[in-house]
């Protein structure tokens, strides 16, 4: 079970190329390194001997092109200059370049002496499941595509651009819509917490005022003080609803609409393959 | 009478008096690490020599010094002189050998092969640049006058030591 986690789950690759100036001192970096999405390039290794008088000038330069910006991305002087030749090995670490910015590499050699033996090799690292970008969401190049609802699968096959244009948006409104009624739904349930706890609290005000305002009342009665007409109750005429709305006819909601689409994409569709098979005929 | 008393003294002296050992540790590591890059193997070319020369189908060996600090250690290497093990042998061997700068990581490293100093079966460098150095350090045994080895095997060990100057 472990096994087949860790199988199923993305799985970065270190790996090195091979020698890229073994043909010579120049060389394409398409054909020596892996051009997969996401493939970074962490580290160069090289190695070269140099043939020339201690007292001759001389630079060799380990380079590559940035293949997007221009200039170089990777450079890599070794001054010989006033030194014996001798063979040297040298690897320089780099912070992950994305390798669609590795140009062609090369040697380069100023002033007197030879370099031979050369030997360039790049380390890289990248992900497995990221070869191809659409596999998974967390890809660097990914695009995001909307995946077509069940019912209309298999019938919109045939269907044109521009309908597929139309679908796309009625798939974006429902979603806008779904995602409307969901704060409309969080709203109200705002609102009846709010008036539950308003409740709560008049409850516990109205306890604590009922009684004092009782034995005021008493006391005012005994004192004769409220008017006869206080302890009267008043009659309750009622309201009626002046206001009525005419009917209307209701628009379909968006899943209708998207609903009754396709059906009219499919129907249309069985009637044109009604007449091609009267052609075959 | 007095001896109480000038314990009493003494007991209060000791009470008032702590005392607290703090202790300092360092860890030092060294800064120039040795490695075997490759083993050397004797070839048997003629029956009375041995050596690590390719022409002799022998392998020189090779040894890495890895400097992190400029100018702070020194490189000496000896060449070996007897073997650590071999077959019983009746005759007397006559050793050579040598060790010289294969590779460097730097330029400057150059220099290294120019200005090592060789006495006995050592030769010494004088690290004066930080990276990595590897050297290659060639044997050759001769036995007796013309006499041949015999069968067995042979082994001899090179001495690399990195000193702090």
């Amino acid at each position: 079970m472990l096994g087949y986690c860790s199988y199923s789950s993305s799985e970065v690759i270190y790996s090195t190329t091979g020698n890229a100036a073994a043909t010579g001192q120049q060389w394409v970096m398409q054909n020596i390194i892996p051009q997969y999405t996401g493939l970074a390039v962490n580290g160069v290794v090289y190695q070269y001997t140099t043939i020339k008088n201690p007292e001759d000038q001389m630079v060799v330069t380990v380079q590559n092109e940035n293949a997007i910006d221009g200039g170089y991305i990777f450079r890599s002087r070794d001054d010989w200059s006033g030194q014996p030749g001798n063979t040297i090995n040298r690897i320089v670490p780099i912070d992950y370049i994305g390798v669609q910015y590795w140009g062609d590499g090369s040697i380069v050699v100023e002033g007197a002496g030879q370099v031979t033996d050369p030997s360039v090799v790049y380390t890289y690292r990248y992900d497995d499941k990221c070869i191809d970008p659409q596999a998974n969401p967390s890809c660097p190049g990914y695009t995001r595509t909307i995946p077509e609802a069940e019912e209309t699968n298999l019938q919109l096959a045939g269907e044109t651009f521009q309908d597929q244009l139309d679908r796309e948006q009625v798939f974006r409104d429902e979603d806008q819509e779904r995602q409307d009624f969901e704060k409309m739904k969080d709203k109200e349930k705002k609102k009846i917490r709010l008036t539950e706890l308003e409740v709560m609290l008049g409850t516990f005000t109205l306890n604590d005022m009922q009684g004092p305002s009782e034995i005021l009342h008493n006391q005012l009665e005994v004192m004769s003080v409220p008017p006869a007409s206080y302890g009267i109750a008043m009659m309750d005429p009622g309201y009626e609803e002046q206001i009525r709305l005419k009917d209307s006819v209701l628009p379909d909601s968006r899943s209708v609409r998207r609903l009754s689409y396709s059906n009219d994409v499919l129907h249309n569709k069985m009637v044109e393959q009604q007449y091609k098979l009267g052609e075959t005929k | 009478m007095n001896k109480v008393t000038v314990s009493a003294i003494l007991a209060v002296f000791a009470c008032s008096s702590f005392a607290e050992e703090t202790p300092i540790v360092g860890n030092v590591q060294s800064k120039c690490q040795i490695i075997t890059d490759t083993e050397g193997v004797y070839g048997n070319a003629t029956p009375d020599t041995l050596s690590t020369d390719a022409a002799d189908g022998g392998v020189e060996p090779i040894v890495r010094f890895d400097v992190l600090q400029a100018n702070y250690y020194k490189a000496v290497i000896a060449h070996p002189m007897s073997f650590s093990e071999s077959p019983t042998l009746i005759d007397n061997t006559a050793w050579a050998g040598s060790t010289e700068v294969g590779e460097v990581s730097e330029t400057t490293m150059s220099t290294y092969e120019t200005n090592k100093v060789t006495y006995d079966n050592k030769t010494e460098y004088d690290l004066t640049v930080a990276g990595s150095t590897w050297f290659k350090i060639s044997s050759d045994v001769a036995y007796g006058f013309d006499r041949a080895f015999p069968s067995g095997i042979y082994r001899s060990v090179v001495q690399a030591d990195c000193i702090a100057k």
